[in-house]
């Protein structure tokens, strides 16, 4: 990425950069194929202008960023941020926005480079439902992309924005808008804060799950992570890895310590559980979320065997679980339900 | 999925007709002529009069075999069909090519030496028939049996049966890749069968006698879920209840 200078614009070399002013930099584009025309995707490169919005954080972090950023801008790579992208989400790096996603699509300086709606995200997807019993899978064929899906452009009006602080791994919700906060993001205080695994996790099979579901219209939380802070108090048998107990004081960054803790501190096994998920249901509620209809857990490499099973049936508690197994861009759950044959007379 | 019965009045046939008595009326027509069965290779052959052809054909042991013979009809058992009637049901003889009647431990270390996994096949197998379910083998699904409720054909089968015993290793190797999972369940759903798992415990038995009370069966089914077709039936339901 080559950044430049010009009137009126600011290179991020330099150390005063005034908030409200315009980088301009060049960002590599990819250009999707177009099959009807035999056109290969190819990469450009584009000059676009971003807006500095905070004054903080230096090129270092910044060179970081734009090789995800890169990967982004290849239609398939969404990677550190796809999570939060799904979700209207502008993400801002201290004084630069580099990044923007909005419900599969990337914007920057507001304006949508490549992209999906999010209904477009579930069909394309690959069929996924295989019903049980006697039809005929009804998409044999395999899903091919056009490049009418990539041009589709998304204009979306609530967009909220969060800050993304480093030292926390987090990103900092400042301005919410839309309907989805109530089924996303941690409760603390009057700030939601919505938890990103950074360079560990936010594997993009787990993103591919959560987007699935959360595209159907369930609700789906993170397995361990509690939905508000305040319950967290007094915590219930569902945040089962949390390895010591500790009293939370109801403290900003002090709050934040103990659920990245909870992340930490998560086994890792071949398979865990990954997700709470809840009914599609308008009206739930993160103060009282009820138990998750199951629990979704994503093995690994090898189907789970049965020891694993059992372990994890003891650490839900008696809620469900479902596996999940995801290839290829396609989804499958599955149920392993102990069963007792009936004695036929 | 439910017992699908074949036709209209096969459910009532069936429960007019339980297995339990049709087996129970095998073994002691078995008994009472003192039937031998002939060792060979991986089967048993058997033959036997009108009245014993009639009732293992209800209670679906073995396959006839066309012979020339008028008098005798004979039936080809497997390992584990001639074993139960052998070692649970106790009317049947096994002689081995020596003309010599085997008693339970040389049978059992003959048919383990012919198939690895015969005593966890057999614990399967003899988990379901004491249930009186009825078991035959599974080959054309690529899977070990197949269950039905009754007589093949009242019912259609309900379990397409897998045995796996973590303590050999898994020496049946099925569901160890993912591929494999998805091919099996594949084929059970569209033939209209429910993947069901016997997972046999030895608990530290071995199986250099036939010590089958200790062997332990646990059942699973496999199903897919559809995330799609679960969320159709759903209606908006109050917080906190599903």
């Amino acid at each position: 990425m080559s950044l430049a200078k010009h009137n009126n614009m600011i290179s991020p070399l330099d150390s005063h950069c005034m908030v409200g002013e315009l980088l301009e930099c060049e960002m590599p584009k990819v250009v999707p194929a177009q099959v009807a025309f035999g056109q290969a995707s190819r990469r450009t490169m584009e000059t676009i202008r971003i807006p500095v919005l905070e004054s903080k954080l230096s090129l270092n972090e910044l060179g970081l960023e734009t090789i995800n950023l890169f990967a982004i801008m290849s239609y398939h790579s969404f990677l550190a941020f796809g999570y939060i992208g799904l979700y209207n989400l502008e993400l801002l790096w201290g004084e630069w926005l580099v990044g923007a996603t909005s419900s599969g699509s990337l914007s920057i300086g507001g304006r949508t480079v490549c992209g999906m709606d999010v209904e477009d995200w579930a069909s394309s997807s690959g069929d996924t439902s295989d019903s049980e019993g006697y039809v005929q899978d009804r998409n044999d064929e395999e899903h091919y992309f056009t490049s009418d899906d990539i041009h589709k452009l998304q204009f979306r009006k609530n967009i909220s924005r969060a800050k993304w602080d480093e030292e926390m791994g987090v990103a900092e919700v400042v301005e919410k808008k839309g309907g989805m906060w109530t089924t996303t993001g941690i409760v603390h205080g009057n700030m939601y804060r919505k938890i990103a695994e950074g360079k560990n996790g936010c594997y993009w099979e787990s993103f591919e799950v959560h987007r699935h579901l959360r595209s159907l219209g369930y609700v789906v939380g993170r397995h361990g992570v509690p939905w508000t802070m305040k319950s967290v108090k007094n915590a219930s048998a569902s945040v089962e890895d949390m390895s010591e107990n500790k009293v939370i004081i109801d403290q900003k960054f002090k709050g934040l310590h103990l659920v990245n803790e909870l992340f930490n501190n998560m086994q890792i096994n071949e398979v865990r559980p990954a997700f709470d998920v809840y009914p599609p249901n308008s009206k739930f509620r993160k103060s009282s979320p009820g138990d998750p209809i199951f629990v979704l857990c994503l093995p690994s490499g090898h189907p789970p065997s049965k020891p694993e099973i059992e372990d994890l049936e003891r650490r839900c508690n008696g809620i469900p679980l479902k596996f999940c197994h995801v290839e290829h861009g396609r989804v499958s759950f599955f149920s392993f339900n102990r069963v007792e044959l009936p004695v036929i007379p | 999925m439910g017992p699908r019965w074949k036709g209209k009045g096969s459910e009532a046939k069936a429960l007019a007709d339980p297995i339990s008595k049709i087996v129970s009326q095998l073994q002691s027509t078995l008994i009472q002529s003192d039937c031998h069965g002939l060792l060979s290779g991986c089967s048993v052959l058997l033959g036997v009069e009108t009245e014993q052809t009639e009732l293992l054909n209800r209670a679906c042991f073995g396959r006839p075999i066309i012979t020339a013979e008028k008098d005798k009809q004979w039936f080809q058992l497997g390992m584990e069909e001639a074993f139960y009637l052998c070692y649970t049901l106790k009317c049947l003889k096994i002689v081995g090519e020596d003309e010599c009647t085997k008693n339970e431990e040389e049978l059992w270390n003959y048919m383990k030496s012919k198939i690895e996994t015969f005593p966890t096949f057999f614990k399967a197998y003899s988990h379901l028939r004491t249930r009186n379910w009825v078991v035959r083998p599974g080959s054309q699904y690529g899977v070990d049996f197949v269950a039905y409720r009754h007589h093949p054909a009242l019912v259609h089968s309900e379990y397409a049966v897998l045995v796996l015993s973590e303590e050999d290793d898994n020496v049946n190797g099925r569901l160890r890749v993912w591929s494999d999972f998805h091919c099996t369940l594949r084929l059970c759903g569209s033939v209209a069968k429910t993947l069901l798992v016997l997972h046999i415990g030895k608990n530290g038995a071995g199986d250099v006698s036939p010590c089958l009370e200790r062997y332990s069966v646990e059942e699973r089914t496999i199903t897919r879920w559809s995330a799609e077709q679960s969320r159709e039936g759903k209606t908006i339901v109050k917080n906190g209840t599903a």
